[in-house]
């Protein structure tokens, strides 16, 4: 994994696809790189996480949670709604996929059991993180 | 009883034979016998006759075939862009192993079909890249588009304001 946090996309070539590809990827990598340290929670070297988002009926790629224990690391695939990203801004898509992410870290981790990994700490600290950076607020009072 | 029967009684406590490595092989043994079973079970299960004594494929067979069909027909063709600015492996610029691509810029065209997860996962998690899908159709029509795509690079803007220019995309090895 090139970094400890890797964000990348499974995009259509299109209008929806460019409200994650160009800035939002990058910035959601930037503030986790930025403010958290792996090493502070325990083993785990990397987490990359895969925001999906194609057309209904994508029977090609699937949602995943997976833990490599020799390389101690996190691989995740999850799906935004295509049609959720199309009716949104690129701010409101930033702050959907901040709560993806989010959500997922609070159902996956708990079941994966990852030893020597403080996973309750490690999500509370990114709700922290993302709670200040105003992501888990509404788009309009934020 | 004497010290020396004493000391040296053979009946009470005796030590356990060391099993050796023979239980082991054994175990190995009993494995690959169950496995070629199965195996052997799996090769013959392949045809069935029906009521006319006709010869066909069973079920299972058919399932499977079936499965790998809907997969061909169901696949994507895809492209893997620059996430940001920066330098990149390259394949096609001779003796130099990295090209500076900007954000968005074209690093390689491909094909993915359900269930080959794997070709492009450390793409994505170990280069600064992003999948976009492009089409989708069956295996065949993604292909034509792949090759389409990879020889058509050539003239892209991005490529022709480069000095040398690319004969295909810089993680693209070959043509196809």
């Amino acid at each position: 994994m090139r970094n400890q946090f890797v964000i990348s996309g499974i995009l259509e070539d299109d209008q929806v696809g460019d409200k994650l590809a160009f800035n939002n990827v990058v910035i959601l990598e930037k503030v986790l790189s930025e403010y958290l340290k792996l090493s502070n929670y325990g083993d785990v070297v990397g987490i990359a996480f895969i925001f999906m988002v194609t057309t209904p009926g994508d029977s090609i790629h699937e949602e995943e949670f997976t833990y490599r224990p020799k390389k101690k690391e996190i691989y995740i695939q999850m799906r935004l709604p295509y049609q959720e990203v199309e009716n949104a801004s690129e701010t409101e898509v930033l702050h959907l996929m901040a709560a993806k992410y989010l959500q997922t870290l609070e159902e996956h981790l708990p079941k994966k059991k990852i030893a020597h990994f403080d996973s309750a700490r490690f999500t509370q600290d990114v709700q922290h993180l993302f709670e200040q950076q105003g992501w888990l607020a509404s788009v309009e009072a934020a | 009883m004497n010290t020396v029967s004493k000391n040296y009684r053979t009946g009470a406590n005796p030590i356990a034979p060391y099993p050796g490595p023979m239980r082991g092989i054994l175990l190995f043994i009993l494995c690959c016998c169950i496995l070629g079973l199965v195996a052997l079970w799996e090769e013959n299960d392949f045809l069935i006759q029906d009521e006319n004594g006709v010869v066909k494929l069973s079920p299972a067979r058919e399932e499977k075939l079936d499965k790998r069909l809907h997969r061909l027909e169901n696949a994507e063709q895809y492209v893997l862009t620059a996430r940001i600015d920066g330098y990149y492996p390259c394949y096609n610029c001779g003796k130099d192993t990295l090209i500076y691509l900007r954000a968005g810029e074209v690093w390689k065209y491909g094909v993915s079909i359900q269930g080959e997860k794997g070709r492009y996962r450390n793409q994505l998690d170990g280069k600064e890249l992003l999948y976009r899908v492009q089409y989708k159709g069956s295996i065949q029509e993604c292909l034509q588009q792949e090759a389409i795509k990879i020889y058509q690079y050539a003239l892209l803007p991005e490529n022709l304001k480069r000095n040398p220019r690319l004969i295909r995309p810089p993680g693209n090895k070959v043509d196809l």
